[in-house]
């Protein structure tokens, strides 16, 4: 058996009579970059979700790095390692940009119920934050308040956070939706960067992005895994082309 | 602007202070604590001892709301039962277990904590609305206990609560030294409250009152920190309706009925939701409305209802919650 960290095994989510989510297998591999594609409405957010603990599984198994991790809380998925980040920008508007990023530090180092401490005693994550920031191109708003960032920097801001947490797998939800070419560039070569020593999985609409970032991508529709495997062998395979073109003529 | 000149730069909160003033107050606040401070010393010499020291056990059940509902942004109708309860034990504790001013405050204060340790458990899983109703139930179910129980003495109350002596040495039944503790009581519990929004665990606080979601996300327990909040809060609200029977010398159903939530809702909303000095703003216009307005009979209920809608409609962030946006610095 290969070396898989996350490992799901007919997981299902059912919404009423609808099932967003169809016993759907996913292997990941030890250290490899994976897209998850399909059509909009395929799944794939709702399949986060069930991976990180967001919703409930309807059934099926997941296993993180051997162990079961089924029914465990988020808190608790997150602690052991698989943090996420949101297709729809998840932040802490009310905070500035940099305390969002040092809020995600805070965690990591514990102390986190500390009453009688001040604040201040959270400064010293100020440097690694800012390192951080640098990465996401968002130094230079350090101060801002997070609420005020325009949509693309919202998003950004959002895998610096989770990036803080230094997950060993890291799921990100179209983290390219929504930025300008040069932040694409800038996001893409990050996520190479991080991905040394980690694994990731990732829903992106961009094929291109796909093509030169992804080891191995697995293709969803209506709620099922219709192919999976190396870019290449997918793209070719008539499933998808359909379900990529029925899409768009939908 | 370079990195080295970022790191320099500490924002610790949106509207932040780069210099640490004593007591771990920002300048703006520290500013406001010394006029508070001031006024406790001033006020006496002007308005009645008695009423002052209300308006102060006010203050510190609304500091409990306040960091429930301000700073973690959780909703209870059921803060009655830990003031209520905290007021009846130590009452009932001074007056007929013999014990002295410290351990009834401390009966009182163990059993709002206690008391908030079953609500939290109950209702920490619920948000928003259903979080609300399900602390108004439960308050209500402590008030008919209440109602029920012959401990509390029913309509009467429990009366004749002794004033005792701190630590044995100061009396209490003398009103100017009474005055003068409760008056530093409040002073510290300013301080504290301060001290514990500003701290690593209140920042944990106000992520979760911004975003429960993603504060869970990346891995923190929402709801232990929820039940910590909600513990503080009631212990602090118990302590609070202790102090209040002993300088009352009385503790009645009053206090643990709606009224009583209503009151701390009120308060907090007037003066200004997560802001450190709205409860004593709130509490000083809520109960001085009630205070003047009593001769007026009835027309304090309605007089409270007008100042309400007017809060919200025009203030909608209450007094210091205005100044605060306004300023640009939290308060
Ligand atoms: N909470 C929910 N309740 C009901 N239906 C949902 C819910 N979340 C998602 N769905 C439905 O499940 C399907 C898959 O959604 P989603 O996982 O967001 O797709 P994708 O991310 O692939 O675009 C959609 O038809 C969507 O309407
Ligand atoms: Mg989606």
């Amino acid at each position: 058996m290969a070396d898989y960290v996350l490992q799901a095994k007919g997981i299902t989510k059912s919404f009423g009579a609808f099932k967003a989510v169809d016993t759907v297998d996913l292997d990941i591999e030890k250290g490899e970059i994976h897209a998850m594609i399909g059509p909009n409405g395929a799944g794939k957010t709702t399949c986060f979700n069930l991976l990180t603990g967001d919703l409930p599984l309807t059934s099926g198994t997941i296993h993180l790095e051997g162990r079961n991790i089924s029914g465990m809380s988020m808190d608790r998925i997150a602690r052991r390692g698989l943090v996420r980040s949101y297709q729809i920008s998840s932040i802490f508007p009310d905070f500035t940009v940099l305390n969002n990023v040092r809020f995600a530090l805070q965690r990591k180092r514990g102390q986190s119920l500390d009453f009688w401490r001040s604040e201040r005693t959270l400064d010293d994550l100020n440097a690694r934050a800012l390192e951080l920031l640098e990465d996401l191109g968002l130094a230079d708003v350090a101060g801002e308040r997070a609420a005020e960032l325009s949509y693309g920097k919202k998003r950004a801001l959002e895998i610096a956070t989770t990036l803080a947490l230094d997950p060993s797998v890291l799921l990100l939800d179209e983290p390219t939706s929504g930025m300008g070419r040069e932040d694409i560039g800038r996001v893409v070569d990050l996520i190479r960067k991080v991905a040394k020593g980690r694994t990731v999985l990732m829903v992106e609409h961009n094929l291109s992005v796909v093509e030169g970032l992804c080891d191995r991508i697995t293709v969803l529709a209506r709620g099922q895994v219709i192919a999976r495997g190396r870019y290449a062998e997918v793209a070719k395979d008539p499933l998808v082309v359909e379900a990529y073109l029925g899409a768009a003529h939908a | 602007m370079t990195l080295a000149d970022m790191k320099q730069m500490t924002p610790s909160h949106p509207m932040a202070e780069t210099a640490l003033h004593p007591l771990g107050f920002s300048r703006a606040r520290f500013i406001l604590f010394v006029v508070t401070a001031l006024a406790v010393v001033i006020a006496p010499f002007v308005l009645y001892p008695i009423f002052l020291m209300k308006i102060y056990c006010f203050i510190i059940f609304a500091v409990a709301y306040n960091l429930l509902l301000g700073y973690t942004g959780l909703m209870s109708f059921g803060h009655a039962a830990f003031w209520g309860m905290g007021a009846y034990l130590t009452a009932y504790s001074a007056a007929n277990w013999g014990f002295g001013f410290e351990a009834a405050l401390l009966t009182g204060t163990v059993t709002g904590a206690a008391l908030g340790l079953i609500f939290g458990l109950v209702a920490i899983r619920r948000t928003g609305l259903y979080f609300a109703m399900i602390t108004l139930a439960l308050a209500q179910m402590v008030y008919f206990i209440c109602l029920q129980s012959p401990f509390t003495g029913g309509e009467d109350g429990v009366q004749g609560v002794p004033r005792g002596s701190l630590l044995g040495l100061v009396d209490l039944n003398n009103d100017w030294n009474l005055y003068w503790l409760v008056g530093t009581i409040l002073l510290g519990t300013i301080i504290l409250s301060n001290r514990v929004v500003h701290s690593p665990f209140g920042q944990v606080l106000r992520a979760i009152r911004n975003n429960p979601a993603r504060a869970k996300s990346l891995g923190y327990n929402v709801d232990r920190y929820k039940l910590c909040a909600f513990v503080m809060s009631a212990a602090l609200a118990g302590f609070a309706g202790g102090l209040k029977a002993i300088i009352f010398q009385i503790a009645t159903l009053t206090d643990v009925s709606t009224v009583a939530s209503t009151e701390a809702v009120l308060i907090t909303l007037v003066g200004g939701i997560g802001t450190i000095f709205g409860p004593a703003v709130g509490s000083i216009i809520v109960l001085s409305l009630e205070h003047y307005l009593a001769p007026f009979g009835p027309w304090v209920m309605f007089t409270q209802g007008v100042v309400f809608v007017f809060f919200v409609l025009v203030f909608r962030k209450g007094l210091l919650g205005e100044f605060q946006s306004y300023f640009k610095t939290s308060l």
